[in-house]
């Protein structure tokens, strides 16, 4: 094995196993437990990236999520993957990883030009050269993003599954390390039920990097495992390792991503999901998210082989791996000093302590020391060397005032570099929650302040920085959570802590180069590419807002948002700004915390599980027959049924004869149906439609107008009275539960006094329509309990008895204007009952049609459909139905607004019929009418066209429109204006067929 | 997401509701005694305060009852909720 | 429909046909309630989210005036009848329902599980038991659920009968592994 730069102990690595993996091509070998990036870092790999503006060589900075530099292209084909965190990839065998955004090598990067014409293109350079000419934007966009491009996406559909998981517990604790455990324990011990969730495949946080700390008396790493233990054997606690709680939302609902096979690669199981989007709804909530530690800005700080100080120990302590042999360690605290230790003890060379301070003497300055390891007091690092890995660092020793170097400095070999600017508590979820975050000056940092949510914070992310009192104050996090929750509970006892002291510096923001600024590039933000020199010119150029300045230079705007950089971007414009950081302000973090895939997010809600598709009770029939199919809304309905060798002109046209000739048979289950009983509902119909109903009468039927209380129609439909207190109410098919909502709504809160009560029952019923001249004797020949004579069972009237053997409710009603009836039967029973409709209507011919034939038929008879003659803007009297608005009743829904100025002016659009001039030109449902063409638009409109078919009955194309004053047009030339051609169309009242209604009376 | 303390069937994501819009609208059935108007002043206008606000809220895929709630627009918090025909309470916590 | 053994962790399976009917009345009403009551021989549930099991029929409160009324299909006609005529007084009303719902129960160790991938409701014994009844959402189809003793019933219109065995189907997938 090739792991040159492996420790040769330590670590929580499986060392007696090997994984081989692949990145950019070259092989190599690392262990269960590494993530890619410590593999690698024991490869002696540190070089992984490309910067994303000038195509910088960029290493490993940290160990955790808010790694900047190394995003890899995970996998290969549909399952590959961009930008994801080589800190946070765990490794598996075969694993495939690049680097990104490079060519044609990571070694050798043409786009590096970038970094030499870097003074040339400074922060708002696309802005100010991309502008002009403005449709240009479309060609230089594309070369830049080619340019400045992260990973790319798969081309096919993605291969895995995600799934969703609601929860709801009493304490939700995010974050898994000393606080988040210690919380967890004590509002589980308590009783509470606990989420407990951590990013990482282990939970421990930073407890499983540091070998020196002591809990109890035994390794720190000891007590995360009895804590995990312990936590594990609670029934009232779930543990979710890898799992990001990456949103915060309101009212303590929070989305956590678990990553449930990530980490399996292709040894995953087919049944698991990939990951599992959890939304949980948590009582309380303990954020116990850590802190990031900072890092120093300084002359090129984003050469490979340059990281965060702890993530050095880290790589050291948790993955036994040696990402260098001579460091030097460039600090403004003691942890620096921390990090410098570790590192001696385990073998790697310490070239240099650089400390901006002056005269550290916490007991690890003095253990430095007294190790023998170079110390620079009051120095700081002014530039770097080494072209794909850092190999020295030049320094100087800075003036009191700490903003320039005194003297000439001077080199030190190395090829690691270890900075520490303090830490920043990671208050990421905090603001997202609406938390408000407080400035705390001494050690320039940003800390939980008021919070908006029920949630407190603990621990590093909380500000403090021992474990001791992570450990306490995760203890009593847990516990008062777990009390608000309703969970009694005593105060947790303490537990003793052996650390080393790392107290709180003085923040250190920007290390004066050697070189002029504007050139000396200190990079801020790593992941966009941003430099001290960026911010203060972007602060020259005007920009006061630090929203302002973050869009125009990018700072924090990348994947990272800004994790590693925010706090000192913030710093850097205050200065140059002249005020303090809080008169400043910060950004507002937003959710995802860390990039969530739409995989996830769209969870199973994919494929035939996107949208419930509602199928009538004799849908296989239709489908075995075949049908066509069109959606109406969630339902499906037969659209026409084409026999061998038709099209669906030839197919409608057919079925549309035979309803008119023989017999057709149309399945209209899908109506809404409403059962209306009390002794008010005939009051509540009266009060609904604009029609009279107190004197219906018992099994009779009635056509129904419904509208709004503006007076726009908003639905129509048969209702049927079964009995003096019931009645049978249909709406359209789409309108159903609008209907349903609306009716309750005024039974509820607007008439409370009338008794009446609403049940639905569109999907209890299977409507069968038979329609046409020999529909009488087709029903005659099922029934032998209903008289179907035209006397006994007249139109708009209903029979109860028995068709095909069961029970039905048949309603003579009729929307095509030929003799009809609608037979109602259990729904379990329609299809049984539809067969022997076909099979009893074989001798006249019996033909089924779908619902564009029934749109023909209903066409021809100039019948409304609402939500296509109408849109919300249609009046009765603008349809021509002023005939079912009542003229006597007081009152009803909308009566008020017939009245309005608008609604009785002139001019409003009013349904006609149009008969194109060529009887085969079938015009465009949509198109505009005018009177008068002009060559190109805008042009007058008088409305448009609503409905348009070919009707085989009139062998003509016929249309219905809306048109303004279109009553006072009929007879009237008008003209269709298309891309292609002008069609003539002649206005006509909107019956085109039988208009004196004789047919449906016969 | 916001939840909604239905009157009947207690805490509930928002997602079963429907909002109905402002609350404590008086439709007269004697309309034809109003002018234009203040037929349009019912019909059309709303208030949209900052603060609190008293709205009808529809539990479509709960009990599918009516209620109103006093909602702090601002804040996006429910201050209280109560049943149709009752009085809005004194809300403000 | 997968069938499944009920040793299995989550088993889903299709109901059979039964009788269901909607009951509206005003619960205030104590003489309605008595008539009710003495027709299910069980009070009627009147307590938000709740249900109670009488001899032939089980009452799931749906609303304050509206409940669910499961029984076997044989009952259907007899109880209906049985209901309008202890009501023939009364503002009331009672509907066959009986073909608009199609029943699903999902049972085993797993069946809050299952249903939590697609329900928002806390379906954790703690604040879910036995006899406990909600109408809300899974996935994006309107469920009546019901805690029983195995795990769940739930029952989707007739319509969604299809989208809902197949998310049941898909959400169970984790485990059959």
């Amino acid at each position: 094995m090739n792991q040159s730069h492996r420790l040769p102990a330590g670590g929580r690595i499986d060392r007696s196993r090997s994984l081989s993996f692949t990145f950019d091509g070259a092989r190599y070998s690392g262990h269960p437990g590494d993530t890619l990036a410590s593999a690698l870092i024991a490869n002696g790999v540190h070089l992984v990236g490309r910067s994303f503006k000038y195509h910088r060589p960029r290493g490993i900075l940290t160990a955790g999520s808010e790694e900047p530099n190394a995003l890899i292209q995970l996998g290969l084909g549909n399952r590959t993957e961009p930008n994801i965190r080589a800190t946070q990839i765990e490794l598996y065998d075969g694993l495939v990883a690049a680097s990104q955004n490079r060519f044609p090598s990571l070694e050798f990067d043409l786009g590096a030009v970038n970094d030499t014409l870097s003074p040339l293109i400074p922060a708002g350079f696309y802005y100010k050269t991309f502008m002009w000419p403005q449709r240009g934007w479309m060609t230089y966009e594309r070369a830049i993003r080619r340019m400045a491009g992260l990973g790319r996406a798969p081309d096919g559909p993605d291969p895995d599954r995600y799934e969703y998981r609601h929860a709801h517990c009493d304490v939700l604790v995010a974050g898994g390390g000393a606080a988040g455990l210690a919380a967890a324990l004590a509002a589980g011990r308590a009783g509470a039920r606990v989420i407990i969730a951590d990013e990482q495949a282990e939970m421990g946080g930073w407890l499983l990097s540091e070998g020196e700390t002591e809990i109890s008396a035994k390794p720190a790493v000891d007590w995360v495992g009895k804590a995990v233990t312990e936590l594990a054997g609670m029934e009232n606690v779930t543990l979710l390792r890898r799992t990001t709680a990456f949103g915060y939302y309101d009212q303590n609902w929070l989305g956590l991503v678990e990553r449930v096979t990530d980490h399996l690669g292709p040894y995953a199981a087919d049944h698991l999901p990939r990951q599992r989007l959890w939304q949980v709804r948590a009582k309380q909530v303990v954020l116990a998210t850590g802190a990031i530690e900072r890092p120093l800005v300084f002359a090129q700080n984003d050469r490979p082989g340059i990281m965060l100080a702890a993530s050095l120990r880290s790589y050291i302590a948790r993955y036994g791996a040696r990402p260098g042999k001579a460091l030097v360690v460039f600090t403004n605290n003691d942890s620096g000093y921390r990090t410098a230790l570790v590192a001696h003890q385990a073998g790697i060379g310490v070239t240099a302590i650089i400390d901006t301070r002056m005269g550290a003497v916490g007991p690890l300055p003095q253990a430095a020391r007294a190790a023998g390891l170079r110390i620079y007091e009051g120095h700081a690092i002014i530039a770097t060397s080494g072209r794909l890995r850092v190999d020295g660092v030049r320094l100087g020793k800075l003036a009191a005032s700490g903003d320039r170097i005194e003297g000439s400095g001077f080199g030190i070999s190395c090829d690691l570099v270890a900075m520490s600017g303090g830490w920043n508590p990671n208050v990421s979820l905090f603001s997202q929650s609406r938390g408000k975050l407080d400035f705390r000056a001494e050690d320039g940092v940003f800390v939980p302040g008021q919070s908006f949510q029920p949630l407190r914070s603990a621990g590093t992310c909380n500000g403090v920085l021992s474990t001791a009192e992570c450990l306490a104050e995760g203890l009593a996090a847990g516990a008062e959570a777990a009390r608000e929750a309703g969970f009694a509970n005593r105060k947790p006892a303490g537990l003793k802590v052996t650390e080393p002291e790392c107290p709180a510096a003085a923040p250190f923001w920007l290390a004066p180069p050697e070189k002029p600024l504007a050139r000396a590039k200190c990079f801020v933000d790593f992941q966009n590419d941003v430099t001290a020199a960026d911010l203060k010119l972007a602060v020259r150029e005007g920009f006061q807002s630090v929203e302002h300045v973050k869009r125009y230079t990018t700072t924090g705007m990348g994947t990272d948002q800004g994790r590693t950089s925010n706090v000192n971007a913030l710093a850097i414009v205050s200065a140059t700004l002249g005020q303090d950081i809080p008169a400043v302000g910060t950004t507002t973090f937003r959710p995802p915390y860390t990039p969530t895939s739409f995989g996830a997010i769209a969870g199973r809600n994919i494929g035939a599980l996107f949208d419930p598709v509602r199928r009538t009770p004799i849908h296989d029939w239709h489908a075995a027959h075949g049908a066509k199919f069109e959606n109406v809304g969630q339902w499906v309905r037969a659209w026409y049924y084409p026999k061998p060798g038709e099209d669906m002109h030839a197919a409608v046209n057919r079925e549309v004869k035979a309803a008119r000739t023989g017999v057709g048979i149309l399945d209209a289950s899908t109506l809404g149906k409403i059962e209306v009983k009390g002794p008010d509902a005939a009051e509540f119909l009266n009060r609904v439609y604009t029609n009279s109903w107190l004197k219906l009468g018992i099994g009779k039927a009635r056509y129904g107008l419904m509208l709004g209380e503006d007076g726009m129609v908003r639905d129509d439909g048969v209702t049927v009275r079964l009995g003096e207190d019931r009645f049978l109410m249909s709406t359209t098919t789409g309108n159903a539960a609008t209907v349903m909502t609306s009716l309750e709504d005024y039974l509820q809160t607007e008439w409370p006094e009338l008794k009446v009560y609403l049940t639905s029952v569109t999907e209890q019923y299977a409507t069968l329509t038979i329609n046409g001249p020999k529909s009488r004797e087709l029903l005659a020949a099922l029934t032998d309990d209903i008289d179907t004579g035209n006397e006994a069972f007249p139109h708009m009237s209903l029979r109860e008895g028995n068709v095909a053997g069961v029970p039905a409710r048949v309603i003579r009603i009729s929307f095509t204007g030929e003799l009809s009836y609608e037979i109602n039967v259990r729904a379990s029973q329609g299809k049984a009952v539809w067969e022997a409709l076909m099979k009893a209507g074989e001798p006249f011919g019996i033909t089924p049609y779908g619902t564009e034939a029934m749109h023909v038929l209903r066409a021809e008879k100039g019948f409304i459909i609402v939500g296509q003659e109408t849109d919300g803007s249609m009046t009765p009297g603008d349809l021509g139905m002023d005939w079912i608005v009542s003229k006597v009743k007081p009152d009803f829904v909308g009566k008020r607004s017939l009245a309005r100025s608008d609604t009785v002016r002139e001019g409003r659009k009013q349904l006609v019929g149009l008969l194109t001039e060529d009887r085969k030109e079938v015009l465009e449902e949509g198109a505009h009418v005018v009177e008068t063409v002009l060559d190109k638009p805008p042009m007058a409109m008088l409305g448009h066209v609503t409905s348009s078919y070919y009707s085989p009955n009139l062998e003509r194309s016929i249309a219905l429109a809306v048109l303004k004053g279109g009553r006072s047009l009929i007879g009237k030339t008008l003209s269709v204006p298309m891309p292609d051609k002008v069609i003539r169309v002649t206005v006509t009242e909107p019956v085109f067929f039988d208009p004196k209604g004789e047919r449906a009376n016969g | 997401m916001l939840t909604i303390p239905c009157p009947w069937c207690g805490e509930r994501d928002v997602h079963e509701f429907r909002s109905g819009g402002e609350a404590h609208l008086k439709r007269e059935r004697r309309a034809d005694a109003l002018s234009d108007a203040e037929w349009a002043d019912f019909l059309f206008l709303r208030a949209n305060p900052k603060g609190e606000h008293a709205e009808r809220w529809y539990h479509v895929h709960g009990c599918r009852r009516w209620f109103n709630a006093v909602r702090n627009t601002h804040t996006d918090t429910i201050l209280a909720v109560y049943k149709p025909g009752e009085a809005k309470p004194e809300a403000a916590q | 429909m997968a069938e499944m053994m009920q040793d299995t962790p989550a088993a889903i399976a299709a109901l059979p046909e039964s009788g269901k009917l909607i009951l509206r009345a005003d619960a205030d009403n104590a003489d309605i309630r008595a008539a009710i009551g003495g027709v299910l021989t069980a009070p009627l549930p009147v307590e938000p989210l709740t249900s109670m099991a009488g001899d032939k029929a089980t009452a799931l409160w749906l609303g304050p005036d509206e409940w669910l009324l499961l029984c076997a299909e044989a009952d259907r006609a007899g109880l209906q009848q049985a209901l309008e005529t202890a009501l023939a007084s009364q503002h009331a009303s009672v509907v066959d329902v009986s073909d608009s719902y199609q029943g699903f129960s999902v049972t085993g160790p797993k069946a809050a599980d299952l249903l939590s991938k697609g329900c928002a409701i806390d379906l954790h014994p703690v604040a879910f038991g036995e006899g406990k009844v909600v109408r809300t959402l899974l996935a994006k189809a309107d469920i009546t659920l019901l805690r029983i003793e195995a795990g769940f019933q739930l029952y989707v219109l007739r319509s969604f009968a299809e989208y809902t065995r197949l998310w049941l189907d898909d959400a169970g997938r984790e485990y059959r592994g």
